[in-house]
């Protein structure tokens, strides 16, 4: 009697460890699943924060260099500003030389336009006169057989020869006065 | 155009083109194009200059290997890396059947950390791209980018 009810609580001793056993290992792999969750949520999170760092990292780089290469952007332009300016001056300071230089060659023209017209009216008018005497002196010897008239006339000829070569002496003068101004 | 030599490598190298950012070189023998970064960045409007530029260098040359040294640089840019992966490597493939590519990043964990990061949001924004067919590798120095 005694042996069979212990042999019962025997049993039941057995049931209630097993149902012990059974629910510790469930209550166990279920924590373990629940920590290796846990794990891999904080694994995560941690590689997010890592890129999400070297994220922030390499955008204050690029910031930085941005921000230098706008600096040497800026400075360069100011060296190419400089540049710039002397290049104006330069160029201001030629424009006044190229003005003096424009005022110079307007006088020396008018000098020139001056002779010319001296030469033309030398040529129109102090030229015609000698040349006119000379061809009508030569009518004259052409029509008078006279010797006489010949010698007076010859006379004539001589001098307004002479006088036309006189004028033709001036004319070439002032020519290369002309000429000689082109060649500045 | 003169020959250059680079770091004493026995490749005869010619300069095509050279700004504030950049020397692009071109090596007839092993029929490269050296991109070689000469600052700490380069702005995405003169990166996207510079590669243009390097794709009338691979056309006239025929050239059919990239090399991109990266060691100056300290500077990373994911809106210009964007356009040379899905841009510019798809253009050159397709036109002119280039697909080696080789890196040489700098000594910079920071730089290299920033390259994984812009390349898996890459690879995730882009699953189909054209890039990912290609035969990119990164390398240590210029002559194995060179030689392999």
């Amino acid at each position: 009697m005694f042996n069979h009810a212990s042999n019962i609580l025997l049993l039941f001793f057995i049931i209630l460890l097993l149902g012990g056993i059974i629910y510790f290992y469930l209550k166990y792999t279920h924590l373990q699943k629940r920590y290796l969750e846990k794990d891999k949520e904080i694994a995560d999170k941690i590689e997010e924060i890592t890129t999400q760092s070297t994220m922030l990292q390499m955008q204050n780089r690029l910031t930085e260099a941005y921000a230098m290469d706008v600096e040497s952007s800026r400075f360069e332009l100011t060296a190419a500003l400089d540049e710039l300016d002397k290049a104006h001056q330069i160029l201001n300071e030629f424009n006044i030389d190229l003005k003096k230089e424009v005022q110079i060659r307007t006088l020396d023209l008018q000098k020139q336009n001056s002779k010319i017209l001296q030469f033309a009216f030398i040529n129109a008018h102090k030229t015609r006169a000698p040349l006119a005497r000379v061809l009508g002196l030569i009518k004259i010897i052409q029509y008078n057989k006279s010797s006489i008239l010949e010698e007076e006339v010859l006379n004539m000829l001589i001098s307004s020869a002479n006088e036309l070569d006189s004028v033709l002496f001036d004319a070439q003068f002032i020519l290369s006065e002309v000429e000689s101004q082109n060649k500045i | 155009m003169e020959n250059i030599k680079l770091e004493n490598l026995n490749y005869k190298f010619q300069l095509h083109y050279e700004t504030r950012y950049t020397k692009i070189y071109s090596e007839s023998e092993n029929k490269v194009i050296l991109i070689q970064v000469v600052n700490h960045f380069i702005p995405i409007d003169e990166f996207k200059k510079i590669f243009n530029r390097s794709t009338e260098i691979i056309k006239s040359e025929k050239l059919n290997k990239v090399v991109f040294d990266k060691r100056k640089m300290s500077v990373f840019h994911q809106p210009s890396m964007e356009w040379y992966f899905t841009e510019w490597k798809a253009e050159i493939a397709e036109n002119y059947q280039v697909v080696k590519h080789r890196k040489i990043l700098p000594e910079d964990n920071l730089f290299i950390q920033s390259v994984k990061i812009a390349r898996k949001k890459l690879d995730e924004t882009y699953p189909d791209a054209k890039y990912k067919q290609l035969d990119i590798q990164y390398m240590e120095s210029l002559e194995e980018a060179i030689k392999n």
